[in-house]
């Protein structure tokens, strides 16, 4: 006989062995007179959880919840419910619908109810008065409450800070339009081009302002409404699932920006091979990434939050090349204007010594670099 | 819009919106748009099922090539009489007609939509209402009887028992079922005379990175996967507490991994038992099928079961509630899984499924040779559009 306490890990168990091809009505058989064989034997000790938390930990150690409620009440939408009702009942006053039980004394009953209410309200009013500014208050600071605790945790399930929150409400987006517009210059102007993951739309600007054709598609709604606001031409699809809904061979040019640099790397891998797939024969795919041999292109996109990663311009020319694409060429670019007197930090000398010249390089760098891909 | 239009009325609609009736809905309608019938989408501007706040602004906005129309829907007025006709009907009290109006007018309604759907009844073909227990779907259907179809995605509560939803089914031109037992559920709670057609939801195969969902979230062995809302009424607490006690008396190496909201809280002792992941995303979604041992679905209030399909479709078996007629009936058929009655049941239910890597593998193909065959979207759109075209009948 085999009781809870015997079937341990390393220890035998009494195992139901069954055929790989075993038909769903003779396991559940086998399942139904197994159990009815060892129920007896004390097998199946079914216990509500507060009861294995003690037999697990000690009396002591057991935090006293309820069994249902406490394990299943998500807090903030309860607490998000409990704010429904606090608005319902914030706003006191005397008004109470009067009523009576059926009856010969009904009219009279209703008429006495009347009389006292308004008798009452005045008096009542006074106090009502105070109870209902101090709920007002109450109730506006409940719902800021519940409002930043739902922000953090959205914050919190996205694994850190979004794009929308690290640009938009944090402004820490740095976007140089000189650089855009040069990579818009490389798309033909009578040919469409998409823009994955269009952000905030300064590519699509770029585009309006070069004259080419771009559609931008973005799966964060509030970078959607951006720029919808600035009426440029955006889908609001995630942009893995655009390109896996677009038919093979039939996007005349792509261009992303940071792609690879955030995310989980393998959606890299997935991307561009999706990309090999659905851009059309003498196609065109530009990608606008930092330059991790850049000092200032490294300490510029790690100003961003959002960004996880680097990739090396070689590693992703081979990635193209090895999707499939007929060539790929990588160009260092920069696009830096210098400063209001003209000059640029990294211009200022650097005293000569070992390594100096390394480190101006280094620091001289373009900071972002162009591939240009081609089907 | 034009006469040939089909509109499908979701009390909530978006990308971010998480339920089976709203992504049962949007995938029926999207796969018609991409077959070139003219759809669209009417909706409030609405996506938390708590609150019904204003979250999208009203308006015309188009959702993967779908046009969706947005209503102001009213603020819900969770008074007193509210609340309390609420507690009284899931006590399987008597209400009367009046008060159950009441209610229902306070469950997501949208006067500016009802209006629309008056004023513009002749420029569609029809109205989908899709599920049955919202304000939206009561008003709606008796604003356009003649062409309105329910998509009810009923299950057995107390609040399908509500003299308003018979008069609403009998109002409508035709039901659009998800399973048979729903059906038969519909006929028993309404009449024997419900037109209907069992429709159900067209699925594609696809691929998932089992590998992948298990490096980004550190997860190695055997594990036990729920997907889906957590609550009573789906019987999480029911497959939680099951789980720890067969880890408890058996002292396996297995996890039950939980996506979904909202969050529960763990028990201390099972905290390294019980991984909740949280709400994911599409990919990871799909990528957890694949990962899992096996997928559990405990609800006994289902109408169709999207998760246990998706599951089959990556080959994973299904263990499901026994007193479910739904997912019963989904397992019965496919035999790609097990179900189970009680703990009893369930512990060896467990026991079998983490054993027998054979039998699993062998039940997760057959389940994926049932979705493919009974589920695919060509069957799935003729069934949708001979219902429209029959009323049900």
């Amino acid at each position: 006989m085999m009781s809870a306490e015997e079937s341990r890990p390393g220890e035998p168990r009494d195992i139901l062995s069954l055929p790989d091809d075993a038909g769903l009505h003779a396991v559940m058989a086998e399942i139904e007179a197994r159990v009815a064989r060892r129920r007896e034997e004390g097998i199946y000790r079914d216990l509500e959880i507060q009861d294995l938390e003690r037999d697990r930990l000690g009396e002591a150690k057991v935090i006293d919840l309820d069994p249902v409620h406490d394990l299943f009440t998500d807090p903030l939408q309860e607490l998000s419910f409990m704010l429904q009702f606090a608005r319902q009942f914030s706003d006191i006053n005397t008004y109470y619908p009067i009523g009576a039980r059926p009856g010969p004394l009904k009219p009279f009953i209703i008429l006495v109810k009347r009389i006292i209410r308004r008798f009452m309200t005045p008096y009542m009013e006074v106090v009502f008065a105070k109870q209902r500014a101090f709920n007002e208050k109450l109730v506006r600071s409940l719902e800021a409450m519940v409002e930043i605790l739902r922000v953090e945790r959205e914050r919190d399930y996205r694994g850190g800070v979004d794009r929308y929150t690290a640009w938009v409400e944090m402004g820490l987006r740095r976007q140089e339009a000189g650089l855009l517009e040069e990579a818009a210059r490389r798309f033909e102007p009578e040919r469409q081009v998409v823009n994955l993951y269009a952000g905030t739309g300064d590519f699509l600007e770029a585009c309006a302002r070069e004259g080419r054709k771009a559609l931008g598609v973005e799966d964060d709604s509030r970078l959607v409404s951006m720029c919808q606001e600035k009426f440029l031409k955006v889908q609001h699809v995630h942009p893995l699932d655009f390109l896996k809904s677009c038919p093979v061979e039939s996007l005349p040019g792509v261009f992303m920006q940071d792609l690879g640099e955030r995310d989980d790397t393998r959606e890299l891998l997935w991307t561009v091979n999706a990309l090999a797939d659905k851009v059309e024969k003498d196609g065109k795919v530009a990608v606008l990434n930092h330059h991790p041999a850049s000092f200032r292109g490294v300490e510029e996109a790690f100003r961003d939050p959002t960004v996880l990663r680097l990739v090396h311009p070689d590693t992703m020319r081979a990635l193209f090349l090895e999707a499939g694409f007929r060539e790929a060429v990588v160009e260092a670019v920069d696009g830096r204007q210098g400063g209001e007197d003209g000059t640029r930090p990294e211009d200022a000398e650097i005293p000569a010594g070992e390594g100096a010249a390394a480190l101006a390089e280094a620091l001289r760098g373009p900071r972002y670099f162009l591939l240009e891909a081609r089907r | 819009m034009g006469a040939e239009t089909v509109a499908f009325v979701p009390p909530r609609y978006g990308l971010e919106v998480i339920g089976g009736a709203e992504t049962l809905v949007r995938c029926l309608a999207e796969e018609l748009h991409r077959r070139g019938r003219p759809v669209e989408i009417l909706t409030t501007c609405a996506i938390d099922p708590y609150t019904w706040k204003t979250h999208y602004p009203p308006g015309i906005e188009h959702i993967h090539g779908v046009t969706v129309r947005r209503f102001h829907n009213q603020s819900r007025n969770v008074d007193r009489k509210v609340a309390r006709t609420q507690q009284e009907i899931s006590e399987g009290k008597s209400i009367s007609r009046r008060r159950q109006e009441y209610w229902i007018r306070n469950v997501v309604t949208s006067e500016d939509m009802v209006r629309y759907l008056r004023e513009n009844r002749d420029g569609y073909r029809a109205f989908v209402f899709a599920p049955y227990l919202f304000g939206t779907t009561y008003q709606g259907v008796l604003a356009v009887k003649d062409k309105a179809y329910i998509i009810p995605c009923l299950h057995d509560e107390p609040f399908a028992h509500l003299s308003i939803f018979r008069k609403m089914m009998h109002s409508a031109r035709g039901i659009i079922f998800n399973s048979e037992p729903e059906m038969e559920l519909v006929r028993r709670l309404y009449g024997k005379g419900m037109r209907g057609r069992v429709v159900g939801m067209g699925f594609e195969p696809f691929t998932a990175d089992g590998r992948r969902f298990r490096e980004k979230y550190g997860l190695e062995g055997d594990f036990v996967l729920y997907a889906g809302r957590r609550d009573v009424a789906k019987n999480t607490f029911l497959l939680m507490r099951y789980f720890c006690n067969y880890v408890h008396n058996t002292g396996r190496d297995v996890k039950l991994v939980m996506i979904g909201e909202p969050r529960v809280n763990i028990p201390y002792s099972f905290r390294d038992v019980i991984v909740d992941v949280g709400p994911v995303d599409e990919r990871d979604k799909r990528d957890s099928y694949a990962a899992a041992t096996f997928l559990c679905n405990p609800s006994v209030q289902e109408s169709f079961s999207i998760v246990i399909m998706e599951a089959w479709l990556v080959g994973s078996a299904c263990l499901v509630h026994g007193d479910c007629a739904v997912t019963r009936h989904h397992v019965e058929r496919s035999e790609g899984g097990l179900w189970f009655r009680d703990y009893p049941t369930f512990h060896e239910a467990m026991d079998v499924l983490l054993e027998s890597e054979g039998l699993r593998g062998s039940m997760g193909a057959r389940g994926r040779e049932y979705v493919l065959s009974a589920f695919c979207w060509d069957r799935v759109v003729e069934s949708f559009l001979a219902a429209l075209d029959d009323g049900g009948a």
